[in-house]
């Protein structure tokens, strides 16, 4: 058994972060590349604003909430802010993580306390349920979700709960918990391009896109 | 017979997935958030009017035909392809619950703007045959008889004799050179002539010289409510041409919505060239002479009054702070309703929703929140600057039993010189 | 009475139109015309001939000054699409 967890932990650590990196930057690209393939056609409207500054300008407002929709949807809101900024959090502050990182770019990084770090994994997992519960219970968000919604939700929560799990030590086996938790980080990578997941990136596309059309004709965005 | 429909209705879907599409597609998170936007679901709390689920099958064919994985799943006969019965049913969603109000676009998290893919779905839905009857009439009345309405080159002939006798002003037809070739929507003709006058008088005032093409002078585009680009183009193709034959330095779009964003917006790119001419919105217009000085009014109308934005002028129009510079030279008590400007909600009736007598019932529901946003104003005037908000919202205010009175900002302009 | 009419029973040609007709049609939709229906006829009539095209609803009971429920009580269902149907006159349309 303990054989099985470092050779395990091993091959998370080498072979199998070396693979996912490959697919998330490979699989990025080509997703990537879909899109730029399409392309568009050119517009022959006379702007009457700045397409290409309101679409970078689109790019950072459209993460503020549009007004009153806080209000319409306040468990969709506060529950995603709270679950994109605890992931990445936990991801880029955790002591553990940043050793990782300092094997591949050696900059100096700022460290949380651990307790800290602890903390925000434990609110953004409280985050991820209440998404789940009204993604079942809302009727809307019932209806337009697939079964991809719920794998990729299952994806995200994997490697926040071993993670913590790993963290504090709560089983018998430490090495096998810390195998599992690189692994679920790597399915996410993997997943990451062939899934919604990808709005993490195709998002800065799509806003630029919004408010260039909007910008082009001189309306908000 | 339904193959062959449904084939080219694929095909000319196929033919409007581009990049925006796809990384519109590939960015939704299915958050449901657009549903909050919409007027149509939150008036009635039907889940199947959330604005990306009425793209559904849109989606389908870009993942299964635009991505390398979708494409695989394909070839290994794990997708579902589009089908007749499919887009029958999404018929109801695509153009009786959906006006292009385009609030969801502004909306969503990610950035997708959802009402230029249902704008883009529509091709696909007319052309596979699953358009309303009404707006496949409107639109062979549009092709063959000139406007949507038919014929009405004659009423127009009667409407400008009026005006020229309220008005004492000459009003042309086909004069070349001018200033502004000016275009209506069937709605004014037949409805609210009394814009012609108007502009006359102001023009008049600002020394603005304008004519009327007998040739041309329709400006509403069936083809970009349906969704159907050629004939769009080919409504668009008369309106250039008359400009360019009577050598006009501009075109005004006249107070209609849509008209504006085929003319404005969509016309250029369903040519595949600019336009030798500039295209003017009359609100826009007028605005411009305000600020050079050439529109002085004297007087201020007595009353409350409110202004409703349409949105293909305002939200997806860029025409905000227009209006109101000129509504307050003439309003002493002019009040905005909840959520004006680039947030106000749809009339209810735009997109071809109000000329679709199957969502009449769906669409009275859905005035329900402009009627409460009206009541709080406690105006007694609303004023607009599109014929088709004009005529769905009197419409309502009588179905509605509301004492209210709707008027063109433009006659309103006019009526203060 | 032979008539020539489309398939929803509008007269083909605005020239054929005489009171008599106007009975006709009205009598295959089984109503009997009235002269309050004969004097919305003509008056829709008149509109068409001066203005070019079929009034709509609303300008028709400005114009007559009457209200849109008398309309509705002479008529029942629809009332401009009938008026214009056994008036002779096109059948009416919208914008979009």
């Amino acid at each position: 058994m303990d054989d099985f967890s470092f050779e395990l932990l091993d091959w998370a650590r080498g072979p199998g972060l070396e693979i996912a990196s490959v697919l998330f930057v490979l699989g990025i690209a080509l997703r990537l590349g879909e899109i730029a393939y399409i392309g568009r056609k050119p517009n022959f409207a006379p702007a009457r604003g700045n397409p290409v500054v309101q679409g970078i300008k689109t790019i950072f407002t459209r993460t503020a909430p549009a007004p009153g929709m806080v209000k319409r949807a306040p468990a969709i809101h506060i529950g995603g802010w709270i679950f994109h900024i605890g992931f990445f959090v936990t991801i880029l502050f955790y002591s553990a993580h940043i050793r990782v990182f300092d094997d591949w770019f050696e900059v100096p990084w700022s460290r949380w306390p651990s307790s800290i770090i602890a903390f925000v994994a434990v609110i953004t997992m409280v985050a991820l349920i209440v998404l789940l519960l009204t993604r079942i219970a809302h009727p809307v968000r019932r209806k337009i979700s697939t079964a991809g919604d719920y794998a990729v939700w299952a994806l995200t929560f994997a490697p926040l709960v071993t993670g913590y799990i790993s963290a504090h030590d709560l089983t018998d086996a430490p090495a096998l918990m810390k195998a599992l938790h690189i692994l679920s980080a790597e399915a996410l990578m993997v997943a990451f391009p062939f899934t919604k997941l990808m709005h993490g990136i195709t998002t800065f596309v799509a806003r630029y896109y919004n408010g260039a059309i909007q910008g082009r004709k001189g309306a908000k965005s | 017979m339904t193959d062959a429909l449904l084939k080219n209705g694929i095909k000319a879907l196929r033919q409007q997935i581009d990049a925006p599409v796809a990384a519109f597609f590939s960015s939704c998170v299915h958050c449901g958030l657009c549903a909050e936007a919409c007027l149509f679901y939150v008036e009635t709390k039907d889940p199947r009017y959330t604005p990306i689920y009425k793209l559904e099958p849109m989606r389908r064919l870009w993942r299964n035909e635009f991505t390398v994985v979708g494409r695989i799943a394909t070839w290994l006969g794990l997708t579902k392809s589009i089908t007749d019965d499919e887009l029958t049913q999404w018929e109801t969603l695509v153009y009786d619950s959906c006006t292009m109000c385009g609030r969801c676009s502004l909306v969503c998290p990610v950035g997708n703007d959802i009402t230029y893919m249902v704008r883009k779905m529509r091709e696909g839905m007319s052309v596979s045959g699953h358009a309303p009857v009404e707006l496949t009439e409107a639109a062979a009345r549009h092709l063959d008889l000139g406007s949507p309405m038919g014929k009405l080159l004659p009423a127009l002939e009667a409407q400008v004799a009026h005006a020229r006798a309220d008005t004492n002003i000459d009003i042309t037809f086909d004069t070349p050179g001018v200033d502004y070739m000016v275009i209506l929507s069937a709605q004014e003709t037949a409805v609210y002539p009394g814009v012609i006058g108007a502009m006359a008088q102001l023009f008049k005032q600002a020394g603005v010289t304008w004519t009327i093409s007998s040739e041309c002078f329709e400006a509403s585009n069936v083809g970009v409510q349906i969704g159907n680009r050629d004939l769009a183009r080919t409504l668009i193709q008369r309106i250039v041409d008359a400009a360019e034959k009577l050598n006009v330095k501009g075109v005004i779009s006249p107070e209609c919505g849509h008209a504006y964003q085929a003319l404005r917006w969509e016309g250029p790119n369903l040519i595949g060239r600019a336009y030798d001419f500039e295209v003017i919105h009359i609100i826009e217009l007028l605005d411009k002479l305000r600020a050079q000085g050439r529109l002085k009014t004297k007087g201020q109308f007595p009353g409350r009054v409110t202004f409703h934005d349409p949105c293909q002028i305002n939200r997806r129009g860029g025409i905000d702070a227009e209006p109101r510079r000129l509504l307050n030279m003439v309003a002493a008590d002019f009040v905005e309703m909840e959520d004006a400007g680039t947030w106000s909600w749809c009339c209810s009736g735009g997109g071809g929703v109000g000329a679709n007598r199957r969502a009449d019932a769906l669409r009275k529901k859905a005035f329900g929140r402009k009627k409460r946003q009206l009541e709080n104003t406690e105006a007694a005037t609303i004023v607009t600057m599109c014929a088709y908000c004009h005529h769905t919202i009197e419409d309502a205010l009588e179905e509605n039993n509301m004492e209210m009175e709707v008027v063109s900002l433009t006659e309103l302009m006019a009526a203060y010189l | 009475m032979e008539l020539q009419t489309d398939g929803e029973g509008f007269l083909s040609n605005r020239a054929d139109w005489t009171e008599e007709v106007a009975r006709e049609i009205a009598s295959r939709d089984g109503v009997e015309l009235n002269e309050l229906h004969l004097k919305y006829i003509a008056e829709a009539r008149r509109m068409f001939e001066e203005g070019g095209v079929v009034p709509p609803l609303r300008g028709f009971v400005k114009q007559m000054g009457i209200d849109k429920k008398d309309l509705y009580d002479a008529f029942m269902t629809g009332p401009m699409k009938l008026i214009c149907k056994w008036g002779g006159l096109p059948k009416p349309t919208g914008c979009v």
